[in-house]
Parts: C-alpha cells; sequence; structure tokens
C-alpha cells in the first residue's frame, strides 16, 4: 500500500533498557492501515508491551510530511499522577525529526540500570551515559551536551526536577517546557532515560501534489487568522486571559517561534533579565525564555503577576510544570523567596500535584473535565471558544484527530475550517479509497477517546 | 599498537586498495595537481594507495594530509577503489591519539577540521582577493555559522 | 552592463524557525523532504532567542569561485553564482572559503548542493509563511540618485548660467549670501569686518552646522562638474600616499587667508575652480580663458580619486567641515544589518571615500567622519539591507543591535 512507503519510513525501534539493547523491526503493514498511527498505534503498542512500563514515541502519517504544523511525536504512557494512560504531544520538531532520523515508533521498555541518554540518528541509536548530565538545569545540559554530542537537531530531556521525582516534572521540549502535565518526565527518569535526541538527517518522500496542496491550504488559512499580534497573546486572549495578564507581555519586544513547517507561531522568545537563573550563554546580558506552555504561562502569570518571567523561566530550566508551581507556592512572597521554594519543591522528598477541582486547567476555567485533559498530557489549552469546539466532546475528538495524524493539536483547535478530509487528502489523493481511510480514522479517533 | 594495525587493515579492506589496477585515472583528475607545486607521485591517491597496498607507514606519511577528501578519484576509479574513504579512514587513525600538527583546530571549539595544507592552498587563494575576509579561515563551519548568527541576527 | 546582483534578503525580526524554507528546498535538491539537505538552513537559537536562516549571498565577488581547485563554480550575468556540476568534484573548499558560512554540504549525501536562486524564483521565497525572506534583483529606480542629480543641475544652472558669479557673492535685495571661504580671505585682505559679509556667509554656515556639508554634495557647481567628469572615468589610478592627507585642505585654507592678508587682495580667489566656473560663463567668460582653463585642470584630477579636490584640497569644504562639527545629523552605517563580506557597496559608490571597507567586514559599523561626509547619500541609495542611515546626533549607536561584536 502506498500509505505506508510515501508516509512513514517503514522502521519501529524497540528498545530494552535493561539491557539497552536495540531491536529495530519494520513497521508491521496491518498495524498502520488499521489505526493510521500516532496516538492509536501508540496505544497499541503499549498494550503489546503491557506490564513493562513502557513509553511509546510515536508519529502519525502527515508528521514530517507537507501538511501544515506536522511536527508532532505523541508519547504514550501510563500517567502516574491519574494512573490512566496518556498521550503527550511533544512539539517544535520532534515528531519530524525522528521520522527524518529513520523511525515511526520507538517503544522504550524495562529500566536502565544508570542514567542514560538516548541518541537517535540515522536509523542507529546510541546509548550516552548520562551521569554528568544530574540535576543540571536545561541551560547546562544543552550547553554540554552541544559540546559533547554534536549535531542535536531535537530533543525531549527531562530537568533536574525530575531527578529528584518529583511527581509535578515536566519534561522539556528543547527549552521551552511542553504541554506534559501528567508525568512523562518522572516516568522517564524512572526509568533512568534522561533524554531522547534526535539528528535527522535523512528524507521523507511525498506525494505529487502535496507541496501545492499545502500552500493552497495555509493561504486559505492566513485570511482566517483570529485576532492580532503574536501567536502566544492570541491563544491567551481566546482563553479568555484578562487585560492584567496581556500587559505582562511585551508585545513588540516578542520574537516569534513556529514549529515544524506551521505557519501560526504560537510560541514565542521574551527577553529576562534575570541572571540568577540561566547558565547559558551569554549575550549582551540579555537571556530569552522561550514560551510554550499557554496554559502554564496564564497560570503563573495569575498568581505571581508580573514576577512570571523570572518563574516561568525558573520552571523551564529546572522542568517543572508551572501550573503544579502556581499551586502549590502560596501567592504573594517576594521573587527571591519564591524561587527558593521552587527550589526546595525538588530538593525535598516527592512533590505531588493537590488536587484539583474537576472543571480546570490550572486557574483557567473551562470546559474540559480534567481527566479529558489528561488524556492528551493536561497542558492542551482549551481552546473551546473557535469554532464548533464548544462542547468537550468536539475539542476531545479533534485533539485525538491530530494526535493521530501528527499534526499540532493547537494548529488544528485554532483552525476549525481545516476537516479531516483535507488532511487526509496528504495520505490519499484518491477520492475513494479516501472514505474508508475516513472510516478507519474515525475508529482510531473512538479508539483514542474511549480508554 | 595490534589494535591500530588490525584498524589500518580494516581501512584498506573498506576502500578496497586491494582492488587498484594502477590505471591512474584518479591521478589525472585528482585537483592536488592544480593545487600544489609539489605534487608528486607520492602526494597523488595510487601512490598512497601502492604505498598502503605494499603495508608501508600511511598512517605516518606526511602525503595524506594534502587531500581534500573530494569525490573525483572515487567517482572515475573503474575498481570501485575509493581513496577518499582510504585517506578519510587514515586521518582518523592518525588522529587517534593526539591531534596532529597536519589538522587545523577551530579557534572556538578546538576540534580538527581541515588539512593544514589544504588550508594553505584555500589561504593563499583568498589572499589576494581578501585579505580581510580569510579570518573566517580560523573558525570551523559550524563554528563559524554560530558567529555569523550572533552578529547577525 | 555589470552583471546584476540577485540575492535573497532575509528578516530576522519576522523568521519564526518553522523551516519551510528548508523543506522546499530539499525538495528541489534531493527530491525528499530532508531539512538537512537544504542549501538554506534555519539556526534555532533558543539562548539568544533568534531564529536566523544562513543562505548564500551569491557575492558580487564571490570567495568560493576563488577557492575552487577545479574552477567550476562561476558568477552568470544574471548575478547568480553557480555550481558546474561537470567539473565540481565536492571537495568542500568552497564552504571553506564561505565567509557567510553558507551551507553547501548536504549532510546526509557529503555532496555539495549550492543554492542558485532556482533559476531566479526561489521557491523559499515563494514558500516562506511569514514573508521573511524576499528576492531582489538589486534596486531598480533610486529616487535619491535622480533627486541628486536634479537638485545639482538646477543649481549648477542658477548659480552659473543663470546668475552669473553668484555663489562668491551674491546680493538680491535685503539677500546677501557669500561664500565663508571667500569673506573670510576679504576679512584677511581688507583688515576689516563688514558685517553685512560675514551674515552673507552665516546662510551657508547655517546650514553645514544643521545638515553638514550638504552644500558639497548637492549645490556645489564645481562638485557637479568633478561628478560628472567621475562618471566618464570608470577606472581611478590613485593617490601617491604622501598626497593623501585630509588636513591639506585646511593648510589650503590657512594659506589662502594668510596670502590675503600679505597680499592686500583675494589672491586665491582668482584660482578657485568655484569661483572661476561661475565666472567663466557667458561673455566675460570668453575673456578670462586662462580662468576657464582651471577648472578641466582640477576636474582631471579624477582619473585618481573621485573628488579629489573636494577631499584634500577645497577651502570652502574646509570651512564648512569645520563648521559640520555641530552638524544635527549623522550617517550611519549599521554592519549588523547587512552582509559585510560580500557587499560593501556603500564603500565603494562613496565618492570621497570616507567609508572604512576593512572595518565593515570585520563587521564592525564604521564611524563616518561627518567633516569628511559630503552628504551626498549615495550610501543610503545603495546599500540594499537598509543598514545605511541618516541618524539624529544625539542618538547613541546605529540602527539595530547598538552594541558590536568583532569577529
Amino acid at each position: 500500500m502506498r500509505f505506508r512507503e510515501k508516509n512513514y519510513t517503514g522502521k519501529m525501534g524497540v528498545i530494552d533498557l535493561s539491557d539497552l539493547s536495540v531491536q529495530v523491526a519494520p513497521l508491521e503493514e496491518s498495524l498502520i492501515s488499521e489505526h493510521i498511527g500516532g496516538a492509536a498505534v501508540n496505544r497499541i503498542l503499549l498494550d503489546r508491551y503491557d506490564g513493562n512500563d513502557s513509553i511509546v514515541l510515536g508519529t502519525g502519517p502527515l508528521t514530517g510530511s507537507f501538511a501544515p504544523a506536522s511536527c508532532l511525536l505523541v508519547a504514550t504512557f501510563r500517567s502516574p499522577l491519574s494512573g490512566k494512560i496518556s498521550n503527550v504531544p511533544l512539539t517544535i520538531r520532534n515528531g519530524s525529526e525522528m521520522k527524518f532520523a529513520g523511525f515511526d515508533f520507538l517503544v522504550m521498555n524495562n529500566t536502565a540500570s544508570q542514567p542514560m541518554i538516548l541518541s537517535v540518528h540515522e536509523g542507529t541509536m546510541v546509548f550516552h551515559p548520562a551521569g554528568p548530565l544530574l540535576n543540571l538545569t536545561i541551560a547546562e545540559m544543552s550547553s554540554i551536551m552541544r559540546r559533547e554530542i554534536r549535531d542535536i537537531r531535537s530533543w525531549i530531556i527531562a530537568g533536574p526536577a525530575a531527578d529528584k521525582r518529583a511527581v509535578s516534572a515536566s519534561v522539556s521540549v528543547s527549552r521551552g517546557g511542553s504541554f506534559d502535565k501528567t508525568g512523562l518526565a518522572s516516568v522517564m527518569a524512572s526509568k533512568n532515560i534522561k533524554g531522547v535526541l534526535f539528528n535527522g538527517i535523512d528524507g521523507l518522500s511525498y506525494g505529487d501534489n502535496d507541496l501545492t496542496r499545502s500552500e493552497a491550504m495555509m493561504k486559505g488559512l492566513s485570511t482566517s487568522l483570529h485576532g492580532k499580534g503574536p501567536g502566544f497573546s492570541r491563544i491567551l486572549q481566546h482563553l479568555g486571559a484578562d487585560s492584567s495578564i496581556m500587559e505582562l507581555l511585551p508585545i513588540k519586544k516578542m520574537r516569534q517561534r513556529a514549529c515544524y513547517h506551521c505557519p501560526f507561531p504560537c510560541m514565542c522568545h521574551v527577553e529576562v533579565t534575570n541572571e540568577t537563573l540561566f547558565d547559558g550563554k551569554d549575550s549582551n546580558g540579555i537571556r530569552t525564555l522561550l514560551l510554550t506552555d499557554h496554559l502554564g504561562f496564564m497560570t503563573l502569570a495569575d498568581t505571581f503577576n508580573a514576577d512570571v518571567f523570572p518563574i516561568m523561566a525558573a520552571c523551564n530550566e529546572w522542568g517543572l510544570d508551572p501550573v503544579a508551581v502556581s499551586q502549590i507556592i502560596p501567592r504573594g512572597g517576594s521573587l527571591d523567596e519564591v524561587l527558593s521554594m521552587i527550589k526546595g519543591l525538588f530538593s525535598g522528598p516527592e512533590l505531588k500535584v493537590k488536587e484539583v477541582d474537576g472543571h480546570t486547567c490550572g486557574t483557567v476555567s473551562c470546559s474540559i473535565p480534567r481527566q479529558e485533559a489528561d488524556r492528551f498530557g493536561g497542558g492542551i489549552p482549551p481552546l473551546t471558544v473557535i469554532g464548533d469546539f464548544d462542547s468537550p466532546e468536539n475539542w476531545k475528538r479533534r485533539v485525538a484527530l491530530s494526535m493521530i495524524l501528527g499534526i499540532c493539536p493547537i494548529f488544528l483547535l485554532m483552525f476549525p475550517d481545516i476537516t479531516d478530509v483535507d488532511l487526509l487528502s496528504f495520505i490519499d489523493p484518491e477520492k475513494e479509497s479516501r472514505s474508508s481511510l475516513q472510516i478507519r480514522l474515525q475508529a482510531a479517533i473512538d479508539d483514542v477517546c474511549r480508554a | 599498537m595490534k589494535a591500530q594495525e588490525k584498524r589500518i587493515s580494516d581501512v584498506k579492506r573498506f576502500a578496497g586498495v586491494y582492488r587498484c589496477v594502477e590505471c591512474g585515472k584518479c591521478v589525472a583528475v585528482c585537483p592536488m595537481s592544480d593545487m600544489y607545486v609539489n605534487f608528486s607521485i607520492a602526494m597523488s591517491p595510487r601512490g598512497i594507495i601502492k604505498k598502503a597496498i605494499v603495508g608501508e607507514n600511511v598512517v605516518g606519511d606526511e602525503n595524506i594530509w594534502y587531500c581534500t577528501e573530494c569525490n573525483a578519484g572515487t567517482d572515475v576509479c573503474p575498481q570501485g577503489v575509493s581513496c577518499r574513504d582510504l585517506i578519510h579512514g587514515l586521518r582518523e587513525i592518525a588522529m587517534d591519539d593526539m591531534i596532529p600538527a597536519n589538522m587545523k583546530q577551530c579557534i572556538v571549539c578546538h576540534k580538527p577540521f581541515v588539512a593544514v595544507p589544504v588550508e594553505h592552498f584555500v589561504f593563499a587563494r583568498l589572499s589576494a582577493e581578501a585579505p580581510n575576509v580569510i579570518r573566517v579561515l580560523e573558525l570551523c563551519p559550524s563554528c563559524r555559522r554560530e558567529r555569523y548568527m550572533e552578529r547577525n541576527a | 552592463m555589470p552583471p546584476r546582483h540577485s540575492y535573497i534578503l532575509f528578516d530576522p525580526e519576522k523568521c519564526t524557525g518553522c523551516g519551510t524554507c528548508e523543506m522546499v528546498c530539499s525538495q528541489r535538491n534531493t527530491a525528499k523532504i530532508a531539512p538537512s539537505s537544504a542549501s538554506i538552513q534555519v539556526i534555532r537559537d533558543e539562548d539568544l532567542g533568534k531564529n536566523f536562516a544562513i543562505l548564500c549571498q551569491h557575492c558580487r565577488r564571490p570567495l568560493c569561485l576563488e577557492a575552487c581547485p577545479t574552477r567550476a563554480i562561476e558568477k552568470g550575468d544574471d548575478g547568480i553564482v553557480r555550481i558546474n556540476k561537470l567539473f565540481c568534484v565536492e571537495c568542500g573548499l568552497c564552504t571553506m572559503a564561505c565567509p557567510e558560512a553558507a551551507p553547501l554540504r548536504d549532510q546526509k549525501t557529503r555532496g555539495i548542493n549550492k543554492c542558485d536562486l532556482c533559476d531566479g524564483d526561489p521557491l523559499c521565497v515563494k514558500h516562506c509563511p511569514e514573508k521573511a525572506l524576499t528576492f531582489t534583483r538589486g534596486k531598480a529606480f533610486r529616487w535619491i540618485k535622480g533627486l541628486r542629480w536634479s537638485v545639482q543641475l538646477v543649481s549648477f544652472l542658477l548659480l552659473v548660467m543663470i546668475l552669473v558669479g553668484t555663489f562668491c557673492y551674491f546680493t538680491a535685495g535685503a539677500v546677501t549670501l557669500a561664500c565663508p571661504a571667500g569673506v573670510l580671505q576679504n576679512v584677511a585682505s581688507s583688515k576689516t569686518i563688514v558685517l553685512v559679509g560675514v551674515s552673507a556667509a552665516l546662510a551657508l554656515l547655517i546650514l553645514t552646522a544643521l545638515a553638514g556639508r550638504l552644500f558639497c554634495g548637492w549645490v556645489c557647481p564645481f562638485g557637479f562638474i568633478l561628478d560628472l567628469v567621475g562618471t566618464i572615468i570608470p577606472k581611478k589610478i590613485g593617490w601617491p600616499s604622501f598626497l593623501k592627507s585630509r588636513m591639506t585642505k585646511y593648510g589650503v585654507l590657512v594659506g589662502a587667508v594668510g596670502a590675503s592678508s600679505v597680499l592686500g587682495y583675494q589672491a586665491f580667489c582668482t584660482i578657485c575652480p568655484i569661483g572661476s566656473l561661475c565666472r567663466s560663463y557667458g561673455v566675460q567668460g570668453v575673456f578670462r580663458g586662462a580662468e576657464l582653463a582651471i577648472v578641466p585642470a582640477i576636474a582631471s584630477l579624477e582619473v585618481a580619486e573621485r573628488r579629489s579636490w573636494c577631499r584634500y584640497f577645497c577651502p570652502v569644504g574646509a570651512v564648512l567641515g569645520i563648521m559640520a562639527n555641530a552638524r544635527l545629523i549623522n550617517i550611519v552605517i549599521g554592519a549588523k544589518q547587512c552582509k559585510k563580506f560580500s557587499c560593501t557597496q556603500c564603500a565603494e559608490v562613496c565618492p570621497v571615500g570616507v567609508i572604512d571597507k576593512d572595518l565593515l567586514r570585520e563587521g564592525v559599523s564604521p564611524i563616518i567622519p561627518m567633516t569628511e561626509c559630503i552628504m551626498c547619500m549615495r550610501c543610503i541609495d545603495r546599500c540594499p539591507y537598509g543598514a545605511a542611515k541618516i541618524n539624529v546626533r544625539w542618538r547613541k549607536g546605529v540602527p539595530g543591535i547598538p552594541e558590536e561584536t568583532r569577529l
């Protein structure tokens, strides 16, 4: 079937961390033709290696292709917080880079004897001992990794908070935190896998009209962009952030950042000037903070007001979930007090998120029930105001669709005009065979939403 | 020492030197003949391959540091001998213990990135044209890229 | 016609680092989506919070072309630097030589893939969602150039042809205008200060004190002649270095004033090329053949350097140069914004040669001595990157980021 050859590299890696062995298996035809990919296939793989406390990293059929925002890597695992299966979206470039590095799915089983970093490169995997990286901030780690392991194009890494087994640790994608609020970082740390690095230098084939199709799709989007200003603040607006939060954002000074092939830059770089936080490269005293986590930022801004940037930077650098931080640290302290308290949090014993109200995501009130949000990592903004995603059910299906196809969920939520048929045309341009694909996709969405 | 000899023989086998028929096509296309005035049979790919076949000490040979590691000889070889892979492998072995004086190191990351004779050639070519620009030759390409971005972005 | 200079302009402020340019480029290079094989690479630096695309700048004098041992690289008439695949042996010396650190090597195959601007219709520019990349073939119409030439022509007509002999001294009703150097000599020779004369010179001095030596670049009729001659004589042979002192003109000024006070008449003014030019038109000009000869004689100095007279000798320029120390505006060239290695067009186009090309190539913004700059604004007109600008004096630094880093 063309589907597999065009949209997948056709390889999956099964890693047994206990003896650091890697098994490269061909991607099963039946698996992807039935379950399409992404979160749905992850689910099957997780069931297959049940009992091994596995983490499955998976890409969708559209990941890395000309489909817009095709950056997504989905990590599926059993959340230590809820005990249920969680699919965490890992953005920026991870999904595409994993495909370019030669793998569609990675299953990580068992536990390594000592902390390891997994480097995926040209269809091979190399383990590097991560002992020297323990308890370092993400900035320090990134400078060491860049020095020691050349050619890293993207990474997911658990910060120092995860090394201390803090349950509210959050995995860090690049330097800007992530949408992980269900404990992927702590699961990785418990399996002694400190991080996964990707260096994708291979290529992926594409369909004849994919580029023109993608361009037409993007052109259509530019007319329907919602609101003005940087993408990050636009999303905050849609989430109902009040003016006091919006005023904190230096709109003029924000440099926008987008994930792989995404026309909507939902992240941004903000300049921060608190030297005590970072130990990275120095550039005229100005360091920047990459903001990716909309919910986290909003919750922190609500709690700490003007101190939000240094605290957010601390969360990013230490690999903590900002939402959990804002719930645990009491309001009203000075910045230094708050920072030392955060530092105290993960130097102490286990840290648990307080039980939160069923209908909030941090301090953002929304209609998405907590357990539904946690199914998708808990950090995807409840953008229910746009289009017809006003009901939790629709939101859930939309996010599940994105997780299966390997498209960024925020992008799909922001642009409701894009239908699953549009996206499936990147897989199968033929109308007749596409309809059966559509049926299987709906079944896969049901699968992901059910468990 | 045993291990090194084993590696050398691995490199030779991987490059396929024993298939060499000494046709000299690689010498004919080798850009080194235009680059260096002291180009000789010992420096040419054929000379190095011959030395490798008879088992002389090629790793310690000065002549392996002139090559630009281009594809020309490898492309034309009727026997599929890859002089590029041979010289690349020999250089890697030579760089195992210490970075020899024949490799130029980046002034920022201290990684060797180009052979000194090759750098001299580029330097000589450029010095007439743009004496101020050639300072970039001190940096390896990836450091150069970072510098360039730091300055311009 | 000289070859065009086509290139892609990149705006780091707009780039989001999405990598669409890499995708479409690699799709052309290798018929696959493989960002690491693209001829444009986006560097994303989370520390600095910057995204930056590096790509071939299609330099005016490409260094890769110099370094290539097989001479496989050539610059076409359309300004595009191409690699002839027939001769390329993929040795990678071009990547070594490239000062712009352009991505030439395919990381997968180790081959050389060079940007050829997609033969004039770059895909990366077409598909950039943020329009951070723009394709340009150089400015087609330079409006400052047109404006300056017409102002120069009009003032030449006015000062030389219509109002004969007026640059040196001219009265129309209550308005009196005079050459400041002439007034100085007048004061020296007559040993009396005539208030009208000084106030007449003030007009030009005030203009200079506000806006620099605008007169020299835009009004001076002799400068117009020099510019004309300079465009006709393309090749410059250069001055011997002992003559290249910009302080000479102050010496000429002191000498002229001193001579006036000794001789009792304005000796220099009789041989001043500006005055000679003004006086030599019309009926009386014919009788002053000797004076008329001064103009072509000094204009022929253009063979050595453009505006040689203005650079080294002109006492009027010396007076204005002293006044220009008080000017309100500066010309600045922000090296951060430009492609200093490959371009330096501003330095080449500067008629008085005050832009330091070497400094520019090191990535440092050159400080332009406004006492020497004639405010012709050729650099502003020519700069394709918008790095040359007029800045108010009290604003420190240059456009972009104030602090500069050296290589």
